[in-house]
């Protein structure tokens, strides 16, 4: 009895032997695995650094290209307020230039029509136009000269 | 002097009549020059079509008005004639009065009184001709009137 018994033992010894073996292998190859798995995190997470440090890098970059930008578009706006300025000059100067230029034509018709022997013929030309200038001003006349 | 010309009429006559102005001015020989102003003034819108229908009209100088005084400002007040020409005369399309978009008017200070019927002859004589032929040719026309009275 005590024999069968000792055998018995023995059986039930040598199987958990057996199985813990195999769940030590299981465990094994599951740490493996893991560790497979945590150097792969491990070069992603490496190569996250590598992109963070590049974006950041792309990120200052590009920030110290809006600043420049920045400088140049006040650069622009100030002279494009300058440019109007000068254009509003150039139209009032313009518009005096015009002016001068239109009493020089007065002038110059008004010696055209000038007489010194108390006759004159008077040649008014561009009728039509002087006619619609009046009509649209309300100051209906012209003046000529006849000096003595 | 200066001639002044409302196109579309002024005071009574605006919208129906040209009118044409006569203005004394300053000038720098009037300390020598005898006030007030005393002559005729005529105005001649000449016919450019041939046909020798001229619009003639003249005024004479009222010698207690203000306007023929010498200037103390630049310019006298106006006189003339408001209703020289009614206004459709130049309005019409192909009016004889306008070729090629001018017009002439002459203005003329009689300073020899020049009678009513040699008027017409005086202001039509040829404006190439010098002044003293023009006036040759007038006193001839005064002439030659009074031998056919």
């Amino acid at each position: 009895m005590n024999r069968n018994n000792h055998r018995f033992l023995t059986m039930d010894n040598d199987m958990d032997t057996s199985n813990n073996n195999t769940i030590t292998k299981k465990y094994e190859s599951q740490l493996n695995e893991i560790n497979e798995t945590l150097n792969i995190i491990s070069r992603g997470v490496q190569a996250l650094n590598f992109d963070a440090k590049y974006i950041r890098d792309e990120f200052l970059q590009q920030l110290e290209q809006a600043n420049e930008t920045e400088k140049q578009l006040n650069f622009i706006q100030t002279s494009i307020e300058e440019t109007n300025v000068q254009l509003q000059a150039q139209g009032i100067d313009l518009s005096i230039l015009q002016e001068m230029q239109n009493v020089l034509t007065n002038t110059i018709e008004a010696h055209r029509n000038v007489s010194y022997d108390g006759t004159l013929i008077w040649k008014i030309s561009n009728v039509q136009e002087k006619i619609g200038i009046f009509v649209n001003r309300v100051k209906k006349h012209i003046l000529k000269s006849i000096r003595m | 002097m200066c001639a002044r010309l409302y196109f579309l009429g002024d005071g009574n006559a605006r919208k129906t009549h040209m009118s044409l102005f006569f203005v004394l001015m300053r000038g720098r020989n009037d300390p020598i020059l005898s006030f007030p102003f005393q002559y005729k003034v005529t105005f001649c819108l000449y016919d450019q079509s041939g046909s020798g229908k001229h619009i003639i009209d003249s005024f004479r100088s009222d010698t207690k008005s203000n306007s023929f005084q010498r200037p103390t400002t630049e310019m006298n007040i106006a006189s003339g004639i408001p209703k020289f020409a009614p206004i459709s005369v130049v309005e019409q399309s192909n009016s004889p009065y306008i070729r090629d978009d001018t017009m002439f008017i002459k203005i003329m200070v009689d300073f020899a009184n020049i009678s009513q019927k040699v008027l017409p002859f005086a202001i039509v004589i040829n404006p190439g001709l010098p002044t003293g032929i023009q006036q040759r040719l007038i006193q001839n026309e005064i002439q030659k009137q009074e031998q056919q009275k």
